[in-house]
């Protein structure tokens, strides 16, 4: 029963469930955490309340081939061929997604794929407007137009070359 | 993906928000911090007026700490002008875009009644000191151009005797700088003492005991790189400072050549690590001429190298003197302004050259070279007119972005 033992559950916030390799999943830390909980118990599901399907989806995916990878480039290379498949896997990702998935790789607390976000999202609006940043993240500005202004002159030099949202 | 007939789940022990969609990226500030760490300056000053959360993250000097400036993130240099008669004027010359305008035109952080002008330029901050004062008057400041925040050195004992002051400063090792001067003894005119100033721990100190020098050749405003300063010296033996051992080394330099009694240095100066010397003695044309940069062990210099001006010259003939003047031994008037080399790939290095009225970016890897700036010329100054026969040297610092505290 080698096949079950090396295996577990993922139960995404909708109750979708994920059947992943034990070699992924232990990346999550949260994951790794609930089973040693959970030791000497026959289930191996471990509910991942707050995250949405469509993210697990993503992490598992990013996770399983960055343990594929590892496993074929062991001599060497494995950080490039990382490389190419973060770049592939984040194209196509949406932006507004970024920041879902972000939250969700924070929860389940996954190091390599947590970096690879927060860059991903600074890149996404490294260049862009204060007001596409506002709305971005849907925060309210509360500084009064003055404030904004005085700000704003400190650091005039910084507010050029802004791209198109 | 499976479906499963377990109902059963264990549970998680790190429930901490009821929904994710109800909470949001800026409502986590560990997140948020995580995000804003991988943004360059230029983007963290732009969103300081995201809103009074961001910038209260932005300009926490614990946040500061944690950001490091990209290492190879010369993006401007600072041209110093020296023709306006109370302060250096200076000019912003971008290096990747034309469009941010300048900082600064003239350096008025601090209310220095002699005006200020910049000495050195160090992994993001700048050393400046009062620009007409007497010795006694002189004030030293480390500033950050980027933050805007400066800091005025406490005063140097016997500050008529110093010969010069070099920062230190190595965000990638720690977030505290250096400042090492160097002084004339009280009791004899060749030897020489070294102080320094730290902003960690304050006030001057000496280090170690005095050591000799031929103190009218060494130019002991030095220049900083891999932890320690190097002073180099036209005549006698050029030395190097490790500024965390406090020890005093000599280094090796080029040999003279016959027929030279010193050196004829053009330009020496540090880029993302590496220390590079350009020397001349190719008069009366000052061409070709060879790019050195030191080895990583300090047993010598390589050529890296080797540049001929000639093709620049027909582009610019206003660089070529109509006679040549026997006592000035140049034919072209240009001086070499920097040596920078790019991040984008490692062998993407060029020459910063001023030329009458202009400077031309000339990379060494291919030989190519476009105009880069004309020099402006405000008020007082008439530098349109700048030609071969009336060149007058200025000076260039390199801009690196950087949230460093000063």
């Amino acid at each position: 029963m080698a096949s079950t033992d090396d295996k577990v559950i993922l139960k995404s916030s909708e109750g979708e469930c994920f059947e992943v390799d034990m070699a992924v999943a232990s990346h999550l830390q949260i994951v790794k955490s609930v089973l040693e909980d959970c030791e000497g118990s026959s289930d191996k599901v471990v509910s991942l309340f707050i995250v949405e399907a469509k993210y697990v989806a993503m992490i598992i995916e990013y996770y399983k081939n960055y343990v594929e990878l590892k496993e074929k480039h062991e001599e060497g290379g494995f950080e490039e061929k990382l490389k190419e498949f973060e770049k592939q896997f984040l194209e196509q990702i949406d932006k507004k997604e970024l920041k879902g998935l972000v939250m969700a790789v924070n929860y389940l607390n996954a190091p390599a794929l947590f970096d690879v976000v927060c860059t991903a999202i600074a890149k996404h609006i490294e260049n862009k407007s204060v007001e596409y940043v506002r709305e971005y993240f849907g925060i309210v500005n509360d500084f009064t137009a003055e404030e904004e202004a005085q700000i704003r002159e400190e650091h005039r030099w910084a507010y050029d070359g802004v791209n198109d949202d | 993906m499976i479906s499963t007939k377990r109902p059963k789940a264990c549970s998680s022990p790190h429930q901490t928000s009821p929904s994710l969609s109800v909470a949001t990226v800026v409502n986590n500030d560990d997140l948020l911090v995580q995000i804003l760490l991988h943004l360059p300056v230029k983007s963290l000053l732009k969103f300081k007026c995201v809103s009074k959360h961001w910038l209260s993250i932005i300009t926490n000097p614990q946040f500061s700490r944690r950001h490091y400036p990209v290492i190879n993130s010369v993006c401007a240099l600072f041209v110093q002008k020296f023709s306006h008669p109370r302060q250096p004027e200076f000019d912003f010359v971008d290096l990747h875009s034309n469009s941010s305008g300048a900082p600064f035109r003239f350096l008025t952080f601090s209310k220095d009644p002699s005006g200020i002008k910049i000495t050195q330029s160090c992994n993001g901050l700048l050393l400046c000191s009062s620009y007409r004062a007497n010795s006694y008057k002189t004030w030293y400041y480390v500033y950050n151009p980027t933050t805007k925040q400066f800091s005025a050195l406490p005063r140097l004992r016997k500050a008529s005797r110093v010969l010069g002051l070099t920062l230190a400063f190595d965000p990638w090792k720690s977030p505290d700088y250096k400042v090492v001067s160097v002084r004339k003894c009280d009791t004899s005119r060749h030897r020489c003492l070294i102080d320094i100033y730290s902003s960690r721990s304050g006030p001057w100190r000496v280090s170690g005991n005095p050591f000799t020098a031929a103190t009218g050749n060494v130019k002991f405003n030095g220049v900083y790189s891999n932890g320690a300063i190097h002073w180099i010296s036209d005549y006698g033996p050029s030395l190097y400072f490790d500024v965390d051992k406090e020890q005093l080394n000599q280094m090796p330099m080029p040999p003279i050549p016959d027929g030279w009694d010193r050196r004829r240095v053009m330009y020496f100066g540090e880029c993302r690590g590496h220390l590079h010397l350009i020397e001349n003695y190719s008069p009366p044309r000052d061409t070709p001429f060879d790019v050195c940069e030191m080895k990583k062990d300090y047993s010598g210099w390589v050529v890296k190298y080797r540049v001929d001006l000639d093709g620049v010259a027909k582009s610019f003939p206003e660089m070529a003197r109509r006679y040549l003047d026997p006592f000035v031994l140049n034919y072209y008037s240009f001086q070499i302004l920097s040596v920078i080399e790019s991040g984008e790939s490692d062998d993407y290095t060029f020459l910063v050259l001023h030329v009458p009225g202009k400077l031309i970016r000339y990379n060494l890897t291919d030989d190519s070279f476009k105009r880069l700036h004309v020099i402006g010329h405000g008020g007082d100054t008439d530098m349109e007119d700048e030609n071969a026969e009336n060149f007058t040297l200025i000076e260039a610092y390199k801009y690196i972005e950087s949230l460093a505290l000063v």
